[in-house]
């Protein structure tokens, strides 16, 4: 089983690759082929994907979502399945020219670094941890997702006002359509991240009671409020178009380069590893 | 301009003009009405000698197509008659007509189904300009089962066209690019207001447009409000006088301006002032009046859109160029169609009929007796091949009279051959063989 799992995770990089180049001849030469292969080649590498954290899962006898790694494949695999609702919902394949490649690069830096004998302390055992961390990932999901549109919709408003009529504007969905995906993202992601803190406060209180010592609660803490003031200018002070999507762009930002800089400086209680 | 037939092409010649061949003036005398086009096809239909015959009239050409076994003659006899009934001379404006025959003449339909011979390339109204040209043929009695498959065919090929390439893509006009503006913008734009500011010649088009693609309330703004209120009817529309701007554009979502004011209506002020009571919601402007009726400086506001006439041409050209390189793509469908086209014609021949009939019959046979060969022996087998192939000759001694006969009785000889094929499946057959071919050819290929 082992090695079914390194061969699953040398494999599923070069098919978020080949997946990659499918959704950009989508984009740039708007090909039949490819607008057929694309969201089929992505559903089968994404199925491959829990193939894989499956066996991971069984391997290791836990969540394989303890370590960094862990995390990030399962980060780029709530994130493809997101971007697939999303595909489905808008019923538009051109946006996939960001989203998969991102997804691409989070499974190639996590297959790359993945140790799958890495020990973790025993107190995963929980199913509250389980609810935890699905809800942050799926939270941290979403504020990608948000955040992808939000640059979108920057893209296609500034060839909106300068008068450029290229593929941005040709292959993009409406401004007002890139506008209600952006939102919605960031209120699911803020509803995650509420179930993930709360829930996480809870299993926290029996296993680590002074677990808001940790800079990486606090961050999180920090990431729920940027979201909620960001929901909150939009239907309370009528802010509208890219101030909002700057908005959610600023947060994600803030929110990777604070979490990656509290996992280099502080100790925190969300490392795993024995 | 006269081009002449290919060997393996029926006799079919078209006479026409367009916009390349003549100038508006010209093309303006020769274009035809449904009832005059009527009376038209059911005299060329005599003069003709009951051949088949149709046109095609636009206010950018008019084409005549005609079968007929001698072209040069029959294209002869179509100038003589277009002289007698428009103010033209025959010989005097020859120049002014294009003469295709043959395989170029049936080409040249495929290319205007297409699109590829408008003057705004890729266009979709000529689609129904040949079904208007068609039903007048069927309404004088001019066109038999060749005309009818020949433009049948050519409107398949059209639609194909739109289909399977983006030659119908984008925008080409002022109005629809207005339009594809506000629904980059919106999205749908059923829950929607615009304004039309101007209700002249632009405007009605534009108000038109917008209406078609579903707008929800639709303002009219004139300083004549009579002129207002007559579009407004037109288009389910509310009339505004030019007093009550500065309150519809609180309400609206889209602007479209197209008067001929010597000064901007549309200020920054009055804008920004309909910002601030629409929330900051987007706001669309497009502003097709020369001299400009939006002032450019609103431009520079969040969330507000302006376009200009110049930005709607670089988006009108960006959208030609575009259509321009999906040519070679319609050029092949076309190629393909035609050649279909002049396949099913050369089925209409008895020859190559009765040979194919023969044929698939004789399959039949050797099908059946090699189905029951296993229970007979040598001799029984010989006796039943004996049998069965007099019975097959003596079966199909008349239908091959019949045939051969068909070829000279004119139209009802075609629908002869026409039914023949159609009782013994002999298209699917070929269409069935067709395909083995095809499979072989990429099996070996590859």
């Amino acid at each position: 089983m082992f090695w079914d799992i390194r061969l699953l995770a040398t494999l599923l990089p070069i098919l978020y690759a080949v997946t990659s180049l499918a959704y950009a001849l989508v984009f740039f030469r708007n090909d039949d082929l490819a607008r057929r292969v694309a969201p089929r080649a992505l559903l089968v590498t994404l199925a491959l994907h829990v193939v894989d954290m499956t066996l991971l899962a069984v391997h290791l006898q836990r969540v394989p979502i303890a370590t960094s790694f862990e995390s990030l494949s399962a980060l780029a695999l709530a994130l493809g399945i997101v971007y697939v609702v999303q595909e489905r919902r808008s019923g538009t394949p051109y946006t996939g020219i960001i989203f998969v490649p991102l997804v691409f690069l989070c499974q190639t830096f996590a297959s790359a670094f993945m140790n799958p004998n890495v020990e973790v302390k025993p107190v995963l055992q929980s199913p509250l941890f389980g609810v935890h961390i699905a809800a942050a990932l799926l939270g941290y999901s979403a504020f990608a997702v948000s955040a992808i549109f939000g640059l979108l919709y920057v893209l296609l408003y500034h060839n909106l006002k300068a008068h450029r009529f290229g593929i941005v504007y040709e292959r993009l969905p409406s401004l007002e359509v890139l506008s209600a995906m952006n939102l919605r993202a960031a209120a699911f992601g803020l509803g995650c991240l509420s179930v993930a803190i709360g829930v996480g406060a809870l299993w926290s209180l029996q296993v680590y009671p002074q677990f808001w010592r940790d800079p990486k609660v606090w961050l999180s803490v920090l990431a729920w409020f940027i979201y909620a003031i960001c929901l909150l200018v939009r239907y309370v002070a009528g802010w509208r178009g890219p101030r909002i999507a700057y908005f959610t762009i600023a947060g994600f930002l803030l929110v990777v380069f604070s979490m990656l800089a509290a996992n280099r400086l502080f100790h925190s209680f969300h490392d795993f590893r024995m | 301009m006269s081009l002449t037939a290919k060997s393996d092409a029926p006799g079919v010649v078209v006479i026409g003009t367009n916009h390349r061949q003549a100038p508006v003036e010209f093309r303006e005398r020769v274009a035809f009405v449904a009832d005059e086009m009527q009376r038209f096809l059911e005299r060329a239909h005599t003069v003709l000698h009951e051949c088949d015959c149709f046109m095609v009239s636009t206010c950018n050409r008019t084409e005549i197509y005609a079968f007929h076994p001698e072209p040069p003659r029959a294209a002869t006899r179509v100038r003589q008659l277009l002289a007698e009934f428009k103010s033209i001379d025959a010989d005097r404006d020859a120049k002014h007509f294009y003469e295709y025959h043959g395989r170029n003449a049936v080409e040249q339909l495929y290319r205007v189904a297409a699109g590829l011979d408008s003057l705004m390339l890729g266009e979709t109204q000529i689609l129904q300009q040949i079904q208007d040209g068609f039903d007048a043929s069927l309404r004088a009695g001019s066109v038999g089962v060749v005309g009818e498959r020949l433009i049948a065919s050519a409107i398949r090929s059209g639609r194909r066209a739109r289909a399977e390439t983006a030659i119908s893509h984008g925008a080409i006009s002022v109005a629809f690019a207005a339009v594809s503006l506000a629904h980059k913008v919106f999205g749908d734009l059923a829950g929607r207001a615009a304004v039309v500011l101007g209700a002249g010649e632009t405007g009605t088009l534009v108000a038109r447009h917008l209406r078609e693609h579903g707008v929800g309330r639709l303002l009219i703004v004139n300083r004549d409000i009579d002129r207002a209120r007559a579009l407004a009817a037109e288009v389910r529309g509310e009339p505004l006088a030019i007093a009550e701007l500065p309150t519809a554009l609180t309400q609206v979502d889209i602007v479209i301006t197209a008067t001929s004011a010597p000064t901007p209506l549309i200020d920054v002020a009055m804008v920004r002032a309909a910002m601030k009571a629409r929330q900051r919601r987007s706001f669309l402007f497009v502003d097709i009046g020369v001299p400009r009726d939006v002032h450019p400086d609103v431009r520079h506001i969040d969330n507000v859109f302006l376009h200009d006439v110049d930005g709607l041409q670089v988006m009108i050209e960006q959208t030609l160029l575009k259509r321009r390189r999906e040519v070679p793509k319609v050029e092949r469908i076309i190629s393909e169609e035609v050649g279909l086209f002049l396949d099913w014609h050369r089925g209409l021949q008895a020859a190559p009929v009765i040979k194919e009939l023969r044929g698939h019959l004789e399959a039949l046979r050797e099908q059946e007796i090699a189905r029951h060969a296993s229970h007979l022996s040598p001799e029984q087998r010989t006796a039943v091949d004996q049998v069965t192939r007099a019975l097959l000759n003596k079966l199909l001694h008349r239908p091959t009279l019949l045939l051969r006969e068909a070829t000279s009785q004119g139209e009802a000889g075609l629908r002869r051959i026409e039914a023949v094929r159609d009782a013994f499946g002999l298209d699917d057959e070929r269409a069935h063989a067709d395909a083995e071919a095809d499979s072989k050819a990429r099996g070996g290929s590859s």
